[in-house]
């Protein structure tokens, strides 16, 4: 028994060993890619938001995002509705066409959108980033969002109509707060997935649209400047909002229905 | 609270072309009346409710509410509480929203909802729980929230599908006893669905029996229980002994294979008619021994099987091919044993003559 916890514990520490380099490592001290940092220092990250080069594309990468969460929801919500409520032919097909992005290959993905966008003209442009993050995203979106709605009751809503609420009412009232947490996930992991992505973005990036981890790569190439690891911090930092804002939400959506209560007075 | 009709006139919903879920349902249901819906799954019962409660549009027919007719009216217009089985309170809902959702619908005043929603409450026994959450009650606290919200609106109907449904049997009979209070005080019209007899023994008016998407019979509890019109009547409702038989001489003596002649009530049947006989296992009386003269209302059975109920037995008592359920009360029943022969032996009356179908 303590053998197994023993090794379940080094596993994790394995695994989760090049955070524990990272993040200390961006508070370093040292000038150059070192570990232990002999002391500790903020200067990184001065160095990191006073640089354009640094800047530059994470303001790239969060416009990229944030397009990305938008479009994928506008795609997937509709999409999940239509798979999970209504039966129509070539149902099974549509699903697995959105699906495909999750099994071809990114590399391949990432050649076929070179040289496609490149007729399109889409080549170096937010839209041409955004629309391939957002194909990436799809998939996982719908998966959340499909789970959700399966999982979703019907008869709240039929409940909610005998009750006295029109289709729209209904919708905005009972549906979409309950199925609200799932959306907010699948926004944030199609925020998060877009802001990690690199393959295609070292692709069909170009140098004005950069996003932050194509000029990671771009600058380990280079010099492997210890500003790195402050990127690679805030690429962490993202993906950390992403599982802790879920949890968030549903705390203060109580508070905001307590205080809508007709014994509050 | 007003307490309204309902007249159900030829409902029909099918499926497709062949599937009929319900055929040709009609029913008057009395302003305040508790009546329940009685049938196995699949028997269009739950169908039919929903058809009143505006979920399904109906296939033909008509639905009426005091002479209105309602069947094209969209369910949020239609002013019919509903109450389900898995209760379906908005979970993102304080139990005082929940309560008060119908209201807020209904564009009442903050105050008024206030003192609504808390008298609704108060009514159910749940003075006090407005500001807890439904996940944070227990399914019998939740089916009581879930009536409050129906109660609160003075809907002209209530509807309920199967409410006890998904509660353990202490508490189920305990709710039954609630609801039958509550629907007292409120004096509303509700319509009941459920598979389960007993609930609809003990607390219905009057009960539909419904089978393969038809009404078989719909009278008091003690009407079907006593006079099932039909043979499915008598073998869902309570426990039966449905014995074929055929009229022999007269109105009053029918010929059971196996069993010999039996002396029934004259009706309307004659000479040749073939019948189904109900004789409840409880009307049956069992003493060991031989029968001395060979009566027509009685005859020999050896004691197959005893199953002990605590307050009474079920006896299996085999006469050649066929077997009778019967029923003892157990301080009667001490000295039976299997293997042991006995006479059953019943009234006349307990007969109950029914047209084969």
């Amino acid at each position: 028994m303590t053998l197994v916890r023993l090794g379940a514990i080094a596993i994790t520490i394995f695994l989760a060993a090049p955070l524990l380099v990272v993040v200390p490592m961006s508070f370093s001290t040292a000038p150059s890619l070192q570990f232990p940092p002999p002391g500790l220092w903020v200067g990184f990250y001065a160095k990191f938001f006073a640089d354009p080069n640094w800047t530059g594309p994470l303001v790239n990468s969060i416009i990229i995002g944030i397009a990305t969460a938008v479009l994928t929801m506008a795609v997937a919500v509709p999409a999940s509705f239509a798979l999970v409520r209504h039966r129509f032919p070539g149902r099974s097909a549509f699903n697995l066409l959105l699906m495909t992005p999750l099994i071809v290959p990114h590399i391949v993905m990432a050649l076929g959108y070179y040289v496609y966008f490149g007729e399109l003209r889409l080549l170096q442009s937010y839209l041409g980033v955004v629309l391939a993050h957002t194909c990436f995203s799809i998939p996982v979106a719908m998966l959340i969002i499909t789970a959700a709605l399966k999982g979703f009751d019907l008869s709240l809503e039929r409940a909610a109509m005998s009750l006295g609420a029109r289709p729209l009412t209904v919708f905005r009232l009972v549906t979409m707060p309950i199925l609200a947490p799932a959306f907010v996930i699948a926004g944030l992991f199609a925020f998060v997935h877009s802001f990690d992505e690199t393959v295609v973005s070292l692709f069909i990036s170009g140098r004005d649209v950069a996003t932050l981890p194509r000029q990671m790569f771009n600058s380990f190439r280079m010099e492997a400047d210890p500003v790195i690891s402050v990127a690679s911090s805030l690429l962490f930092a993202a993906a950390l909002a992403g599982v802790l804002v879920p949890a968030a939400v549903r705390s203060v959506r109580r508070t905001l229905d307590r205080r809508n209560s007709p014994l509050a007075s | 609270m007003p307490a309204r009709s309902l007249s159900l006139r030829n409902l029909v919903k099918h499926y497709g072309a062949l599937q009929r879920a319900v055929d040709d349902v009609s029913l008057d249901v009395a302003p305040g009346e508790f009546i329940t819906f009685l049938g196995p799954s699949g028997s269009g019962k739950t169908t039919t409710l929903m058809m009143i409660a505006g979920f399904q549009e109906p296939s033909g027919g008509s639905i009426n509410v005091d002479g209105r007719a309602i069947g094209h009216v969209p369910p949020y217009e239609r002013n019919i509480g509903v109450v389900f089985q898995n209760y379906a309170l908005f979970p993102h809902m304080s139990v005082a929203n929940n309560v008060a959702f119908p209201l807020k619908m209904r564009g009442e005043a903050k105050k008024e909802r206030q003192v609504k929603s808390l008298e609704a409450l108060a009514r159910v026994g749940l003075g006090g729980f407005g500001d807890r959450y439904p996940g944070e009650l227990s399914g019998g606290q939740q089916q009581r929230v879930a009536l409050a919200r129906a109660l609160v609106f003075q809907p002209d109907l209530i509807l309920l599908d199967e409410p006890l449904g998904a509660l353990d049997k202490n508490l189920r009979e305990h709710m039954q006893i609630e609801l039958k209070r509550i629907h007292r005080e409120v004096g509303v019209t509700m319509i009941y669905v459920t598979h389960d007899q007993t609930e609809a023994m003990t607390m219905s008016d009057r009960i539909a029996v419904f089978n393969s998407g038809k009404i078989e019979q719909v009278g008091t509890p003690l009407e079907v229980y006593f006079r099932p019109r039909t043979r499915f009547a008598a073998s869902f409702v309570g426990d039966s002994n449905l014995i074929d038989a055929e009229f022999a001489k007269d109105d009053r003596t029918v010929r059971v294979p196996g069993f010999g002649e039996f002396t029934v009530n004259p009706g309307h049947s004659k000479r040749g008619d073939r019948v189904n006989l109900l004789i409840r296992p409880e009307m049956i009386r069992l003493r060991p021994g031989k029968s001395q003269n060979p009566s027509t209302n009685a005859c020999d059975v050896t004691v197959e099987s005893i199953v002990n109920y605590g307050d009474n037995l079920l006896v299996i008592g085999r006469a050649g091919e066929r077997s009778l359920r019967i029923r003892v009360p157990s301080l009667d029943g001490k000295s039976l044993r299997e293997g042991m022969p006995c006479v059953a032996e019943w009234d006349q009356d307990s007969i109950h003559v029914m047209a084969e179908r």
